[in-house]
């Protein structure tokens, strides 16, 4: 037998006549499971949630589209039909839609921003910006303290389980004596070192395999649709596994003492893990400092605005020369054309400092994407929230697409209110709706994945050659 | 003989290079966190400043309009941050930092940093409190994890026993050895915090800001003579350096990463709250049929029809002096205010719920009771958000009863035309906050002061039991 695979063998038995293994795969097997669990508890409940409201929604719209076909001759008909014929009451107090941002396949694995943020959003006909500054029901504490999902094994603890698997991969054969008799075999110290450490990595693996293999089970997952996204999360695993192999490797390269080896590793997992985020974290809130309290003001109701209607009528066909009917000048009850105006207005004033913050917000998401070479941790959350789809970057997108459903909602309406014009049975088919593209299948990880094994080629190079 | 351990195991601390770049680094940290912490404290602080005094002017540079148009404007309340929050960030992150205050409903604190943050935030932010409870204890086990394993393995310790030593003594001793070398990392941090503290109160803070400062630090004294002694004790008991280091890893591990994580999810997973649309959805309900469902809001209005005439003594609304529309509508805010506090209440109950794993756990762990009291002390809490929320709301019905009564006295019914002068807005109090006092702030984390003094207790009365039989050599 070639002496890296007996050495391999040797090693194997080693270990599964320790304890270590055996307490270190039941916790690992153990905290992979309550993951999936705690994901998927925690997105089924987002999913009820998502299925009331279509259900809601359905049932309104549904009343609603009835009630166009009343028959108006009966008295007690008449106010439903009005309402149901009405276009301001549909597109405004009635009948708005959900947007729904559901979840991927495999958000319950990363949770990501998905608990800081909300995942739907009623949309009226009203302005845009008074609505989507919404949030979510949570804990404060829950929120800070975050989530034990998948992701969170995967980054924070399945390094901490190779560490203690390999901290001592050669200075046990010192501490035991072996050590010389080991270098007097025809072997060279660097095939040692790999052996073990293929031999770990492989056991990393398998159980990386292996919870993989049991979220299509637990999580539901539709092969047919999501295994490229599956993959793509398997792949992002492993190589940050090896990328941990790799500083294992140069660490133990150093030939030092299991203690700071042990001390060492666990310095790098510190620094990794939880020192250089937070650093960041707190630096960025200092140098690229983000500012709502400027739209807190503006988003408030529509008495805000004092202007008399003819002033803010006169702007806003100029805007929209479509919508002006000089030789209409029958009197309206309710006349709604300037409540159109005035939020279109609120609109105007809040885009550029929305747009400003989200600028600003993008920046700080750039600057923590060029400096992902030295967060390696925070690159594979980067990539696992991507391909799960609750990066705070698809949140974004997520509020791009519901003001694009916005301007399709009142882009049926509105011309119908200019033009004083009622609502039809067969108009309610033709309702704009709600459908959500999902960021997850188009993102792509191999930017992220090159840096990732990059750094781990150069870590693994210094060992490399520290091991002659 | 005590002290001669002592300044042995600190002379030697400070020879030892190792230790003396890690202590050096994590100073540094802590200097940092200490330094940025309050930079983002300040532009945070004076950033709601300028929000809350635009807030007031726009309230005060009103048109002449309807009272009830007022209510419908609104205006808002801005959470100050308090004077220690920049040592420990707390929730402040998490909870909104400002209340829309409006008629007719209660809102949410809105606008938290976190949803600024990029996926970076759940990695934690590098504060003070961070370096305290997280790094500090790492620190201290790099220190001691070997205090007694390495003179065994050097066999040094037969010496010492031989020249009268005994075995309290000893571990006293290095206890109070090493509890020096931790001060000399710490100290410094604290002088600069405590200088920032000063220079930012004008050099004259409140009483209650230096009692919260000085229990803060009391409080951290207290953690990390808990990390010293349990340590030290675990060196004394382990078999070998490499067994003692490892035992205190994966204690430091379950403690300060694993167990915060898992208490809140499970809690979370175990106390449902409702999504914001059942929610809403709910009040609207009790809204309209009455708390106990008995009681519709058109039956509640006919009631208090009857109620009014009556009191007044004519028959019909319009004969009434007043504006009837002014006593419906406080009346209706009277009511819906209650519909909220219920439901706000039950939220909030549950979330306490789903803390309260957290807090239990902290008579086993007291990395959990150090944070909640951490917190508490800085006033960066969930009690210390809810005060404020509280506050806020109670300004908000305050303003709006002022408003509505308004609208009764000065017009009649249906007459919703005629507007109140501009100087009227003037007549309204700003909304001020004041943090509430250490005692109601340590009152509300009784259980967590239970939980470190009686795990501090047990721990120190084991040790001295455990000393007494343990078998050093």
């Amino acid at each position: 037998m070639h002496p890296f695979l007996l050495i391999l063998k040797n090693d194997w038995r080693i270990l599964t006549r320790g304890r270590a293994l055996k307490i270190l795969g039941l916790l690992a097997f153990a905290s992979g499971l309550y993951a999936l669990i705690y994901g998927k508890t925690f997105i089924s409940r987002q999913q009820e949630t998502i299925a009331t409201l279509r259900q809601d929604e359905r049932a309104r719209l549904d009343s609603l589209a009835a009630w166009a076909r009343l028959d108006t001759t009966v008295a007690a008909n008449r106010q439903k039909w009005a309402t149901a014929t009405s276009a301001f009451e549909v597109n405004v107090p009635e009948g708005y839609r959900y947007a729904l941002h559901e979840p991927s396949a495999l958000a319950p694995l990363s949770l990501g921003m998905r608990d800081l943020f909300p995942y739907y959003q009623d949309v009226w006909g009203r302005a845009i910006f008074r609505q989507i500054f919404q949030q979510e029901i949570a804990n404060p504490q829950k929120l800070s303290v975050g989530h034990f999902d998948w992701a969170f094994v995967v980054i924070f603890l399945l390094p901490l389980f190779l560490i203690v698997l390999s901290y001592n991969l050669l200075s046990s054969e010192n501490e035991q004596g072996t050590y010389s008799l080991l270098l007097s075999q025809p072997i060279t110290l660097r095939q040692v070192v790999l052996a073990k450490l293929t031999l770990r990595l492989g056991l990393l693996l398998s159980f990386l395999v292996l919870i993989t293999l049991l979220t299509i089970p637990v999580l539901g997952i539709d092969l047919a649709e999501s295994s490229g996204l599956v993959l793509r999360y398997l792949a992002v695993s492993v190589v940050y596994g090896l990328f941990w192999g790799a500083v294992i490797f140069t660490v133990v390269s150093f030939q030092k003492s299991s203690a700071v080896n042990a001390l060492t590793l666990l310095g790098c997992w510190l620094v990794l893990v939880l020192v250089l985020p937070a650093l960041m974290q707190q630096w960025l809130t200092v140098s690229q400092p983000t500012d709502r309290s400027t739209f807190e003001n503006l988003v408030r109701d529509e008495y805000s605005s004092e202007q008399p209607d003819s002033v803010v009528l006169k702007p806003y066909y100029a805007r929209h020369p479509a919508f002006y009917f000089p030789k209409d000048t029958a009197k309206r009850n309710p006349d709604l054309r300037a409540y159109y105006a005035r939020n279109e207005a609120v609109d105007q004033t809040l885009a550029p400092l929305v747009d400003q913050y989200e600028t600003a917000v993008a920046n700080r998401e750039a600057t923590v994407s060029r400096l992902n070479w030295l967060l390696p941790a925070v690159n594979t959350l980067d990539l696992f929230n991507g391909l799960a789809g609750t990066s705070a970057a698809a949140h974004r997108d997520y509020l791009r697409q519901i003001q694009d459903f916005h301007s399709r909602w009142n882009g049926f309406f509105l011309p119908k209110v200019f033009k004083n014009e009622l609502l039809t049975p067969a108009d309610y088919a033709q309702f704009p709706a709600w459908s959500f593209q999902s960021s997850a299948p188009g993102f792509s990880i191999s930017g992220g994945l090159l840096k990732l094994l990059l750094v781990a080629g150069v870590v693994f190079a210094v060992g490399w050659f520290r091991l002659n | 003989m005590k002290n001669l351990i002592a300044n042995k195991e600190f002379t030697a601390t400070l020879r030892d290079r190792r230790f003396v770049v890690a202590g050096v680094l994590v100073l540094l940290l802590l200097l940092v966190a200490t330094w940025t912490g309050f930079r983002n404290y300040q532009t945070l602080a004076d950033k709601r400043a300028r929000a809350s005094e635009s807030a007031r002017a726009a309230w005060l540079g009103q048109p002449e309009k309807n009272p009830h148009s007022a209510a419908h404007y609104g205006t808002f309340a801005f959470r100050p941050k308090s004077d220690l929050s920049f040592l420990d960030f707390g929730l402040d992150t998490y909870t909104g930092s400002s209340v829309y205050l409006e008629g007719h409903r209660q809102n949410d604190a809105k606008f938290s940093q976190a949803e600024d943050a990029t996926s970076l935030i759940r990695f934690g932010e590098m504060t003070v409190a961070f370096v305290l409870q997280l790094l500090i204890p790492l620190l201290i086990i790099f220190l001691c994890f070997n205090a007694f394993t390495q003179e065994r393995e050097e066999n040094t310790l037969k010496i010492l026993l031989s020249q009268g030593a005994s075995v309290p003594t000893i571990f006293w001793g290095k206890v109070s050895g090493f509890a020096r070398v931790i001060g000399l990392v710490v100290v410094p941090a604290l002088l600069l915090a405590g200088t920032l503290l000063f220079a930012q109160t004008g050099f004259d803070p409140t009483t209650d800001t230096l009692l919260r400062l000085g229990l803060f630090v009391g409080l951290y004294v207290i953690y990390f003579g808990l990390f010293i002694i349990g340590s030290v004790f675990v060196s004394a008991r382990a078999g070998s350096s490499r067994a003692s280091l490892l035992t205190l890893l994966g204690i430091w591990i379950v403690a300060c990463v694993v167990l915060p994580k898992a208490t809140a999810n499970l809690g979370e997973s175990l106390f449902k709250v409702p999504s914001n649309y059942t929610f809403q959805h709910e009040l609207h309900e009790d809204v309209e049929k009455g708390i106990d469902g008995h009681n519709p809001s058109d039956a509640r209005a006919k009631e208090l029809e009857k109620k009014i005439l009556a009191q007044y003594g004519v028959d019909s609304v319009s004969q009434l002096p007043v504006n009837f529309d002014g006593i419906v509508m406080q009346e209706g805010e009277k009511y819906t205010s209650l519909v909220y506090q219920k439901h706000f209440g039950e939220l909030q109950n549950q979330f306490q719920k789903q803390n309260s794993l957290a807090t239990a756990a902290g008579f086993l762990n007291p990395y959990l009771a150090v944070r909640d009291l951490s917190m508490g002390l800085s006033g960066s809490d969930y009690d210390h958000f809810l005060d404020f929320k509280a506050e806020a709301e109670a300004y908000r019905f305050g303003l709006v009863e002022r408003l509505n009564n308004e609208m009764k006295t000065f017009s009649k019914t249906g007459d919703w035309d005629k507007t109140v002068s501009r100087d009227f807005w003037a007549k309204t109090p700003d909304f001020q906050y004041q943090l509430p006092s250490v005692g109601w702030a340590l009152g509300r984390h009784g259980l967590s002061v239970l939980a470190l003094l009686l795990f501090g207790g047990l721990l120190v009365w084991s040790v001295q039991r455990g000393l007494k039989t343990i078998d050093l050599v």
